[in-house]
């Protein structure tokens, strides 16, 4: 499992750098070329009402969309982690804030702060910042995990015999629980990288997208701001839909892989 | 003395990936009317697992290779899945170790014995209330109160929910009762009262016991006959007075040797070695690598159960 | 159910509630130094769109109502109050109207929509999740496993997206777009309930068929773990029929974690919902949403972001109401 979403990945990025190094991405802005054309020879992915070439903007935009959702993704398992961490490890009252403060936060919809963040932030907003926005919502679940994690690891032999050989509080997280979390991080971290694509893409869509450089999420809402639907141009939308599918099913199955080596026991092949 | 449960060779292999484990190797012996056998050994010795195979609950990757289990004269192994499961319950019943999470947590205790009843009694068309007044009565006879059928099993103790798997066990009347460890998980007292109570319906009903455990003074007090198990091979089999009095088997001797007396102080005697693997067991006597009569012949023979004298079973070369 | 749980519940609700509402107050005001309310209310001046008497009395409405040269806490005040009564404000770009108003034609589209496409996937998804977890189920539903797991991976929205082309452009089985054929009044006719009918197909499909896949995923790993469990074996030592066991046994206790993932999966469930809306026109909040996003009408977005948080907390809490009565454990706690 994990090596076919490794596999489709890799796949991925191989055909971005091929596309990287053969087109020119300036052909990605308005205007550069006649609209509303249907692929062709010359035009491999036709054109937008805009006079984009679509082509070029997938290959602009799909790593814009991933960095988005890598940097949300980093940002909020960084602080995701912290805050898990002290709050499994520490207990008492830290714990009851921050737990509480993770509840809230995760049962208040994220689409609807980020519909209003993003609102109003509009005529400025850039990818970089539409991610720090994203990760301000992205930690809870991380927090939440981790600390479950935390709480039962803490309480294994390894972990008194660490604190009778006097390392103390940080050297044990450090040394005895980050590495026995490490396959159980990086199936959170890929899972956060993953629904803050998804985040992205969804306000791209309702068109609080960053308005300046093309992304998946915002070609999709040209397209049907332009009712690209309807007048049949499916090379417009496909692409990005197509793009975007693949994305989310290879980090699924590798969140799915590092899942089952982070918890063997759900390691069982069907029964 | 009629023998109700009779087992004949019976062999139980894990099929994995690394070969056969033989957690059961040709195990035999018989089982009385109102007898309480007692099977004592190592973890891993194959006790959990043989249970297991006479209820026919093994799961793949373990299966039952060999033998036969005769319970008054029908062969266990060869019943048809519908009829397997009439026989559970019905005929032989388990009181399984780890009482704590053998209920369902959702259902009230109530629901959880009617289930068996009225799963067991499709024709016999039991009224509701003759079902509850049954259930009361068997709550009674293990010394619970009537309330507790209503209640969920996180409401009780330990000690309360191990009787309430006595209650199921003997709620169809079974000829024979398969005890796994049912008090490894309670303290001394309690393990007291609930062993008493397991013993007088037992006695109740008629039925013959089978307790598998590793507590052999528990057995000495308890059972009737004692089975010593080995490797998946029965070692011995006797009276309990006599193996207590005069072990036969070098392993049954470490064993009882083993444990501490309140007479006089000395040193903890063990059983030197590991448990054998059972992947690829020694060659002749699997006991023969930790046993302080073993002989170049054990190395080479592969001893086999033998009455040597009337009711005592050995399977050593000594003999 | 002890009186202190629900207490704890309730207090749990009002806290997301007070805690969305202010975030709805105050993000706006730390945009740096913009009111975009105002400015809103500057280019509509500019632009002359709107009757020029008309503008006047919503900047005079919002001055009133807002009070700006008030201190900062006593607007908040004023706007707790305003919430507390369900007092939206105004709708900027159809002024007069009232937001409420704007708002609530939309709500029961929605609510149909995504409480029969949620129920429906999350009892087949559950169902199906068992089964694929259950030894003594056909083999052939193995066979659905990988369709299963792409779809769960695909966003709501976008399966939408595909389903549009392909059974609407292409096919034309289904209607493109909207509720309802446009310019057939509302009737409480069977015909128009047909219709009705036959315009959500497509979006609750997406629903559906994306989300089966994560609730039979999900309740198919808490059946593997369940299955484990010492109380299945005693049951099946009982004797007890397959079947029993599946649904009483099994399936019974495993319902219990597959419903706090229900609870904690509102928001996204909720936000998938709404984009997929939007992707068909469907007169609901979604499409209600994009519309307010589009024309600048903050006030409206406000207020449909307030109702998301009310909505998905007010859920939350009729769930953790719930779960007591599936899990007697909760329900008689001892002490």
């Amino acid at each position: 499992m994990l090596a076919s979403g490794l596999f489709t990945l890799l796949l991925m990025v191989v055909l971005w750098l091929i596309g990287y190094f053969s087109v020119d991405i300036k052909l990605a802005a308005p205007l550069s070329a006649p609209t509303d054309l249907p692929p062709s020879r010359e035009y491999l992915l036709g054109t937008d009402s805009a006079g984009r070439q679509l082509l070029a903007v997938m290959i602009a935009g799909t790593p814009t969309t991933l960095q988005i959702g890598l940097i949300a993704g980093a940002l909020g398992m960084f602080i995701g982690t912290i805050l898990g961490f002290t709050s499994g490890y520490f207990g008492g009252v830290v714990d009851s804030i921050i737990r509480s403060a993770a509840d809230v936060a995760l049962t208040v919809p994220a689409l609807a702060v980020l519909v209003v963040i993003a609102s109003v932030i509009n005529k400025t907003l850039s990818p970089e910042i539409l991610a720090l926005i994203i990760a301000s919502l992205a930690w809870m679940w991380p927090t939440r995990t981790i600390r479950a994690q935390v709480l039962t690891m803490r309480e294994r032999a390894y972990v008194e015999i660490a604190r009778l050989s006097g390392l103390n509080n940080f050297e044990i997280i450090f040394k005895e629980l980050v590495p026995n979390l490490l396959p159980y991080l990086a199936a959170s971290f890929v899972g956060a990288v993953s629904s803050s694509v998804l985040a992205a893409i969804g306000l791209e869509a309702l068109g609080l997208g960053p308005q300046s450089e093309p992304t998946l999420g915002m070609t999709i809402y040209w397209a049907r701001y332009y009712n690209g639907l309807p007048r049949g141009m499916w090379w417009w939308w496909a692409p990005p839909v197509i793009i975007i599918i693949m994305l989310f099913i290879s980090l699924f199955m590798i969140a799915s892989g590092l899942d089952e080596i982070a918890n063997p026991r759900a390691r069982r092949t069907t029964a | 003395m009629t023998a109700v449960l009779q087992v004949e060779k019976l062999r139980v292999y894990y099929h994995t990936l690394a070969g056969p484990v033989r957690a059961v190797e040709d195990v035999s012996f018989t089982l009385n009317k109102g007898e309480r056998l007692g099977l004592v050994g190592e973890s891993g010795s194959g006790k959990s697992t043989m249970v297991l195979a006479l209820l026919r609950m093994l799961k793949s990757p373990a299966r039952t290779e060999a033998g036969r289990v005769l319970l008054n004269g029908t062969d266990l192994l060869q019943l048809s899945d519908a009829n397997m499961r009439a026989a559970r319950f019905a005929q032989i019943a388990l009181i399984p170790q780890g009482a704590m999470n053998s209920l369902n947590p959702v259902m009230r205790i109530k629901n959880q014995l009617l289930d068996t009843i009225r799963y067991h009694n499709r024709n016999g068309r039991l009224s509701q209330a003759t079902m509850m007044a049954h259930i009361h009565q068997l709550l009674e006879s293990v010394g619970l109160h009537r309330d507790v059928a209503e209640m969920y099993p996180h409401e009780l103790s330990g000690g309360m929910k191990q009787r309430v798997c006595i209650a199921m066990g003997i709620s169809l009347q079974p000829k024979v009762i398969l005890a796994d460890e049912p008090t490894s998980a309670l303290d001394v007292v309690v393990q007291r009262q609930v062993m008493e109570t397991l013993g007088r319906v037992q006695e109740e009903i008629g039925a013959s016991l089978i307790l598998v455990g590793h507590d052999m003074g528990l057995m000495a007090q308890f059972v009737h006959t004692i089975g010593v198990m080995y490797a998946g091979k029965l070692v011995e089999v006797g009276p309990v007075e006599d193996i207590f009095e005069e072990p036969l088997h070098p392993y049954t001797q470490l064993l009882i040797a083993s444990l501490p007396s309140l007479e006089g102080k000395g040193v903890f005697k063990g059983i030197p070695g590991i448990t054998p693997s059972l992947l690829n067991p020694p060659s002749g006597c699997t006991f023969h690598p930790r046993c302080p009569q073993a002989t170049a012949r054990c190395k080479a023979e592969i001893p086999v159960l033998q009455e040597i004298r009337p009711g005592r079973w050995v399977s050593c070369l000594l003999y | 159910m002890s009186l202190r749980y629900v207490l704890g519940r309730l207090l749990f609700f009002l806290v997301v509630v007070w805690a969305g509402v202010t975030l709805i107050f105050f993000l706006p005001r730390l945009a740096p130094d913009r009111d975009p309310v105002r400015e809103r209310l500057g280019m509509m001046v500019a632009m002359g769109g709107m009757n020029a008497e008309n503008v006047e009395r919503l900047a005079q409405a919002y001055e009133a109502k807002f009070g700006l040269d008030k201190p900062l806490w006593q607007q908040y005040v004023n706007y707790i109050s305003d919430i507390a009564r369900f007092d939206l404000g105004y709708s900027l770009a159809k002024f007069p109207t009232r937001v409420v108003d704007v708002i609530a034609p939309a709500v029961p589209w929605t609510i149909s929509l995504l409480g029969v496409s949620t129920l429906i996937a999350f009892s087949f998804g559950s169902l199906l999740g068992g089964l694929l977890a259950w030894p003594g189920a056909p083999r052939y539903l193995r066979f659905l496993l990988p369709p299963l797991f792409t779809f769960s991976a695909i966003p709501y929205y976008l399966l939408g997206l595909i389903l549009i082309y392909l059974f609407a452009f292409k096919l034309k089985w289904f209607p493109l777009t909207g509720g309802s054929q446009i310019l057939t009044m509302p009737s409480l006719t069977f015909g128009y309930l047909l219709e009705l009918i036959y315009h959500s197909i497509l979006p609750a499909l997406s629903i559906v068929l994306s989300s089966i896949g994560f609730w039979s995923l999900s309740m198919r790993g808490m059946m593997i773990t369940v299955e484990g469990e010492d109380y299945i074996t005693l049951a099946e030592a009982k004797g007890l029929p397959s079947g029993r066991i599946f649904l009483w046994y099994a399936m019974r206790n495993a319902l219990l974690p597959q419903t706090t993932a229900l609870a904690l999966s509102l928001g996204t469930v909720l936000s998938g919902s709404l984009l997929v809306e939007i992707m068909f026109n469907y007169p609901g909040i979604g499409s209600a949403l994009f519309a307010a996003i589009t024309g600048f009408d903050y006030f409206v977005i406000y207020g449909i972001v307030f109702l998301i948080v009310v909505a998905i907390a007010l859920a939350t809490l009729i769930l953790d109401l719930i779960y007591p009565l599936l899990d007697p454990r909760i329900r008689y706690q001892k002490g």
